[in-house]
């Protein structure tokens, strides 16, 4: 044996060891760190740096210097791989801290349910000492301080860390993602109002984060996590434990983007469930093929196997006996649905609202909107929680018109996230585990459970299921499973037909849905288009069940031949309540089912009932022939013909008694631009135009019904609220400071963000409405962006110019083949210059039209865009790039506060609407303003600047004097016509308003609403009174109330009306407005006039007035009264009677006002 | 050479004439619409057109006495009108050349827009040229799409 020779190795020095020797700081550390690790190596040397005194910030985070540097860089920004591989490192390196917390989730969780607020904060102060501060516990914080009725004395509050981090950024994160969204009403109109600005406005590499942090994980979104993984890696241990949740969440159900797909989930899964004990984990492991530890509580147990055999109240005696906040999210579920049969849980100890709120979704009633809402916003304030978490599962599930792929999706992540092991889980457990699985359950749950879903889904034996002793309808409802799994979807539609018509709700609805998609799957378009039109039309609130695209898209053949009228009314329940995917498809069903039915224009339809049915023909005639969809039809000869077919549309309708006020809005705005011939011409020069009249017609509801709501809490006191006290003094200081003009006001206030101020329910749904209807202004189809971009922007304002200096050949356009630019054509026939110097003079030309191009891609790309995110944000210096845009629209609550104040007394939809719209067009004008100072000042100096750069290059360059002279000649020319193409381009940006330039006489307003109810009116005219468009539009409204009041009181019919108004000047000088009609009232005069004694009285009381302006029925004066004294501002008096010949008369007599112009008498 | 010009904007419209009369040697003949109503209508009623030009934006109406602008622009009148040829069947090629790097509500940009249309009208949408008075390469790319279009016919 011979001795071994020992030699003593030198451990050569790692990669990484190197690149942290090398480094002399901390960021040079961490950035050479990850540049030479690849994810695998960042796992592996993760106890080596975790040593490290540059690492320490980075692996302790706020553990050691609190909330003060929360989401300030820690570590560079990296690859998705990487991140996922330190942040994996990160929570494993903490896992004990991390526990500790996730053990306490259940505990917190019940202690919310039975809002014992202060134990809540109990808990969450603890896992804060462990943890660190972190955005998962100041939600629930948020949560709880914004719908508790007590103060929060807590020193912990969100104001209070607010106030210890000065970091804008931290601050609007937490704003917006901790109790910000608490009004169940206008939960959906204020979270889409704010995805909206982030989405517009938010720089890319925020705009997911932001998405994902405030409003929570989508399925549906395909987020970059690459750029939120970089921003939560420097945000706390328990926020990047929750966000590997949810990335590997998305992975399993959501919708993935390719650059996942190297990264190695499966594993990271496996990895992070071997170290931590968390449900979801569990869940999430065993989807993908691994778990070992399978589980079901006993009362779980039992409330499965009792709603399995249909013992429905059993369920609600279990529950009444333990309560809600002991049960996980699925059985809770059965629980609600158990009671939607037996009725028997008590209200308070079972989930209260939350259970009321989920049956009203699972039976689609009257309240199921208002219900999804009220549970989504719970859902989003407690999603810290994985119980709410579950519950946004079921909201999204539920959505209207949710997507078939996204729905199960979202079914199988609150399964997922289920800690209890229930037999329904089968379809989340990979395939690795699913025989163990089944075999727990065949000894833990009883036979009837594991049998049903054992033949249901793993043996499809629908002879099997009849043995099973289950309730009747629900074994027919799994049989239609069973059908459908075995592709026998004509049998499973029979089936579900049947169930569609149960009596018990829950049955109906679900067999409603699941029969269009067996139709859909058995492929009888004619059958499934009919059903689902007829199920949407005669049972309105079951048209949000159905999976509308996969309905059109599967029936997309047959759609494309039919000549029913069931396919236009199909395409336009999409259009209406998706989206705009299939809107060219019914332009198109529009005309074919015309052209297939034998008539050429609507109104060859019209007493057509009995062969299209009533119902749909209405419906056809009321959505379907509107401009919008009519505007490619090539039968009219232009808009104008289509406008007036549509007038004649909603004559027919109204005729027919199907009418309402959108249809009467649109008749008189329909009428009104007819009559006054716009002058287009001046809207023409100006290239900066809004149609606001979207806001008065038929799909103005969703700022009608916040616009309601807004009321309705005005009608509160809130003088108490801290905002209400705040903000007045602002408002006035900034008043003080503003200029004459005003155009500052509305900017400045926009600019003054009070980040920790709670926000009052009333001010809080004004600002949703204001940024609701700022977004349509700015975005809407008929809105700024548009003109801006078709008529600026798209090449316009670039051609115009250049045109100046392509007319003196300075300009070289790009070359065709390659990227640099093409000679210009100066020196082309400047027989003066060596060829040497024409070389040269092409050098400066090209090099000049490089940095101009430049000029003025920056005013066109860069300058004209319209900004919506607010301020605050722009203050964290991440936005610098977006913040380029000049159309800035970004509104802060004060702002939206100060707009309040500008409403008259009980002001109606339509004056909000022009008091709002009033309000963006001073932000227009203030914007406008700067972009013409832009392009005056800064865009002409250094396009000046540039120019005389030329002269001085080309002048060094060229020694003809001859040429120096032409050349200098050339710039001079230029300048001038850069200056006047300057002035020509200024004028687009000019915001004129029509009203102050046109007048119309008062007959025009008699004529609109004349011919908007199609009466006969006879006129005398004694006097010439002229008024703007913005006061014709107001005394419309005067005429329109005075003529249907006539109609409506008369009881006479049109023919019999008689109705005359004549117009004269009284001898002090006043204008005298009377209006005749015949009637037909039972009584003697003296009785008749006694009866409308109180109109008379009440007329300019405003007390008296006030409480009955918003009604509808027997207002018409009041509403008058408030037209002529608030919106025309003009004193008057008026009289009113019947008289002998069975008539009656309306006299108003006008005061002098600065609304109305008396000119000659005629 | 039977071509159909849908333009609204006069310059980019004479550009376009100019090319097209420069690569046919003037035996080309071109009739050009302002509005996606007036384009469409002319592609329906003649079906001798053999290639389709055709901007992204433009007014829905032909602008007239009581409309000089044609009512409402639309952003995305290109789309529509590829969206109808598809429903109606009409399988004349097109070649979209538009002023827009970026479309509506600066979220889409010309390379999004030529994948969708690449992906949904495959059988006679032929690519996108983007068109800029500071730049010829739109000049040969047109060029080259439509010399390759009309040697396939």
């Amino acid at each position: 044996m011979c001795a071994r020779k020992v030699t003593k190795k030198t451990k050569k020095p790692s990669k990484i060891s190197k690149a942290l020797g090398r480094s002399r700081t901390s960021g040079a550390a961490k950035a050479r760190y990850l540049n030479v690790c690849s994810p695998s190596e960042i796992r592996n040397s993760f106890s080596l740096v975790s040593r490290h005194r540059f690492f320490s910030d980075a692996i302790y985070l706020n553990l050691s210097k609190g909330v003060r540097d929360f989401y300030k860089p820690k570590l560079p920004p990296c690859d998705l791989g990487k991140s996922v591989a330190w942040c994996v490192s990160l929570v494993i390196f903490h896992k004990n801290r991390i526990q500790k917390a996730l053990n306490e989730e259940d505990n917190l969780a019940k202690q919310v349910m039975l809002r014992n607020d202060e134990k809540v904060f109990e808990i969450l102060d603890d896992i804060d000492k462990k943890c660190g501060i972190s955005t998962w516990s100041l939600r629930l914080r948020g949560a709880i301080e914004s719908t508790s009725s007590k103060d929060i004395t807590s020193s912990r509050s969100i104001k209070n860390i607010m106030d210890l981090n000065g970091d804008a950024f931290f601050k609007y994160v937490v704003r917006y993602s901790s109790g910000y969204f608490k009004e169940e009403d206008i939960f959906f109109t204020s979270k889409n109002a704010l995805a909206f600005e982030i989405e517009k406005s938010a720089p890319k590499s925020l705009r997911d984060f932001l998405l994902y942090k405030i409003f929570g994980l989508s399925l549906i979104r395909e987020y970059d996590f690459r750029d939120i993984f970089n921003i939560e890696k420097d945000s706390s241990i328990l926020d990047i434990f929750h966000l590997l949740i949810d990335f590997s969440s998305h992975f399993a159900c959501g919708r993935m983007s390719e650059v996942q797909d190297y990264i190695d989930i499966k594993n990271i899964v496996y990895e992070l469930y071997e170290n931590f004990d968390y449900p979801p984990l569990k869940g999430l492991s065993a989807f993908f093929g691994k778990r070992d530890d399978w589980g079901i509580d006993k009362i779980s147990r039992e409330v499965v196997d009792c709603y399995t055999k249909g013992e429905y109240s059993n369920v609600c005696r279990m529950a009444n006996n333990v309560g809600w906040s002991d049960f996980d999210f699925s059985i809770f579920e059965l629980i609600v649905k158990s009671d939607l049969r037996a009725g028997e849980l008590n209200y308070e100890s079972t989930g209260g609202k939350i259970s009321q709120d989920m049956k009203n979704t699972y039976t689609r009633n009257e309240q199921f909107e208002e219900s999804l809402q009220s549970l989504a916003c719970v859902s989003h304030l407690y999603r810290s929680l994985t119980w709410f978490h579950q519950l946004s599962c079921f909201v999204e599930r539920e959505f209207p018109f949710v997507r078939s792929e996204d729905r199960e999706n979202y079914d199988n992540l609150s399964l997922i996230y289920s800690s209890v092991d229930t037999p329904k889980k089968i379809k989340v457990v990979g395939e690795k585990v699913r025989q163990e699985f089944l075999e727990y359950l065949k000894c833990n749950v009883s036979s009837v459970s594991f049998h049903m879903y054992d033949t249901v889904y793993n043996k499809l034996d629908d002879i099997e299921l009849g043995g099973i002793e289950i309730d009747e309808e629900r074994k027919k409802k799994y049989r239609s499973v069973i059908f459908l799994n075995k592709g026998m979807y004509k049998q499973a539609a029979e089936l579900l037909s049947d169930l569609s018509l149960s009596s018990d709700s829950l049955i109906s609805v679900e067999a409603s849905r699941m029969l269009i998609e067996a139709l859909v799957l058995d492929g009888d378009y004619q059958e499934v288009i009919e059903r689902f039109v007829e199920i949407s039309l005669e049972r309105e609130n079951l048209l949000s069940l159905f999976d509308t695209k996969d309905v059109l898209d599967g029936a997309s053949e047959y759609l494309k031949k039919s000549s029913s009228i069931n396919v236009p009314i199909a395409y336009s329940l999409h259009s209406r309540f998706t989206d705009s995917e299939f809107d060219s498809n019914l332009k198109y069903s529009f005309e074919m089912f015309l052209s297939r039915n034998g008539a050429v224009f609507p109104n060859d339809l019209f007493w057509c009932e009995e062969k299209y049915g009533r119902e749909k023909l209405n419906y056809f005639f009321k959505w379907v022939c509107t401009p919008e969809i009519m505007k490619l039809y090539l039968e009219f000869d232009g808009v104008r013909h289509t406008e007036e077919c549509r007038l004649q549309v909603c004559n027919y309708l109204m005729e027919r008694g199907f009418d309402d006020e959108f249809i009467r809005n649109e008749v008189k705005e329909i009428n009104r631009a007819h009559s006054m011939k716009r002058a287009e011409k001046k809207v023409e020069n100006s290239r900066v135009y809004v149609d606001t009249s979207v806001f008065y017609g038929r799909d103005s509801q969703k700022f009608r019904s916040l616009f309601e709501k807004y009321m309705e809490l005005s009608k509160k006191e809130y003088s108490f609220e801290e905002d209400e006290r705040e903000f007045p003094d602002w408002v006035m200081r900034v008043k003080e400071f503003s200029e004459e003009d005003g155009l500052e006001y509305w900017k400045g206030l926009s600019m003054i963000h009070f980040p920790s101020l709670a926000i009052n329910s009333k001010n809080a749904t004004f600002i949703s409405l204001a940024k609701l209807f700022r977004s349509e202004f700015a975005y809407g189809y008929r809105g700024l962006n548009n003109h801006l971009s078709t008529r600026i922007r798209h090449g316009v304002l670039p051609t115009a110019l250049r045109k100046p200096l392509v007319h003196e050949g300075l300009y070289a356009p790009k070359s065709s083949t390659s990227d640099s630019f093409t000679a210009p054509k100066w020196a082309d026939n400047n027989y003066a210059l060596t060829d040497f110097e024409k070389e040269q003079v092409d050098i400066n030309i090209k090099d000049f039209s490089e940095s101009y191009e430049n000029l003025i891609s920056t005013l066109n790309d860069e300058k004209l865009q319209i900004y919506i995110l607010e301020e605050q944000l722009v203050k964290t210096g991440t936005d610098s790039q977006q913040n380029m845009a000049m159309f800035d629209y970004s509104i802060s609550p004060l702002e939206c506060y100060a707009l309040q104040q500008e409403l008259p007394i009980s002001p109606s939809y339509n004056d909000f609407v022009k008091v709002a719209a009033q309000w963006l067009w001073d932000r227009t004008d203030y914007n406008l303003v700067q972009v013409q100072k832009y392009i005056r000042g800064t865009f002409k100096d250094q396009a000046v600047a540039l120019l005389e750069g030329l002269k001085s290059d080309v002048m060094s360059s060229v020694s003809s004097e001859v040429s120096v002279s032409d050349f200098s000649n050339s710039i001079d020319r230029a300048k001038g016509a850069l200056a006047s193409q300057i002035d020509i381009v200024c004028s687009w940006f000019a915001h004129v308003d029509i009203d102050d330039i046109e007048e119309f006489d008062i007959e025009t307003s008699i004529d609109i609403a004349k011919r908007s109810l199609n009466v006969e009116v006879e006129l005398s005219s004694f006097v010439k009174c002229t008024l703007s468009e913005r006061n014709l539009t107001y005394m419309v409204d005067v005429f329109f109330i005075l003529f249907e009041n006539a109609l409506s009181k008369s009881r006479l019919s049109k023919d019999a009306l008689g109705l005359k108004v004549d117009i004269s000047q009284g001898d002090s000088g006043h204008l005298i407005i009377e209006c005749y009609n015949k009637c037909s009232v039972a009584g003697d005069l003296k009785s008749k006039n006694n009866d409308i004694e109180f109109y008379r009285d009440a007329y300019g009381n405003e007390d008296m007035i006030r409480g009955v302006l918003q009604k509808e029925g027997g207002t018409g004066f009041f509403k008058i009264w408030k037209i002529l004294d608030k919106d025309l501002e003009t004193p008057h008096d008026i009289e009113m009677g019947f008289v002998e010949d069975d008539g009656f008369f309306v006299r108003l007599f006008l005061d002098e006002s600065k609304s109305f112009k008396l000119k000659e008498s005629v | 050479m039977k071509v159909l010009l849908v333009e609204d904007q006069q310059e980019k419209s004479e550009d376009v004439l100019s090319l097209l009369g420069a690569i046919f040697k003037e035996n080309v003949d071109v009739s050009v619409k302002q509005s996606l109503r007036s384009g469409l209508k002319e592609l329906i009623s003649s079906d001798d057109f053999q290639i389709v030009i055709l901007d992204m934006s433009m007014p829905n109406y032909d602008p007239g006495p009581e409309d000089p602008v044609g009512g409402t622009p639309e952003s995305f009148a290109g789309r529509e009108f590829l969206a109808q040829m598809e429903l109606r069947d009409i399988t004349t090629p097109v070649v979209v050349v538009t002023q827009y790097s970026t479309f509506a509500k600066g979220q889409i940009d010309l390379e999004d827009l030529d994948f969708f249309f690449r992906r949904s009208y495959p059988g006679f949408y032929k690519g996108s040229v983007y068109y800029s008075s500071a730049d010829k390469t739109w000049k040969s790319q047109l060029e080259s799409i439509v010399k390759e279009l009309f040697d396939e016919l």
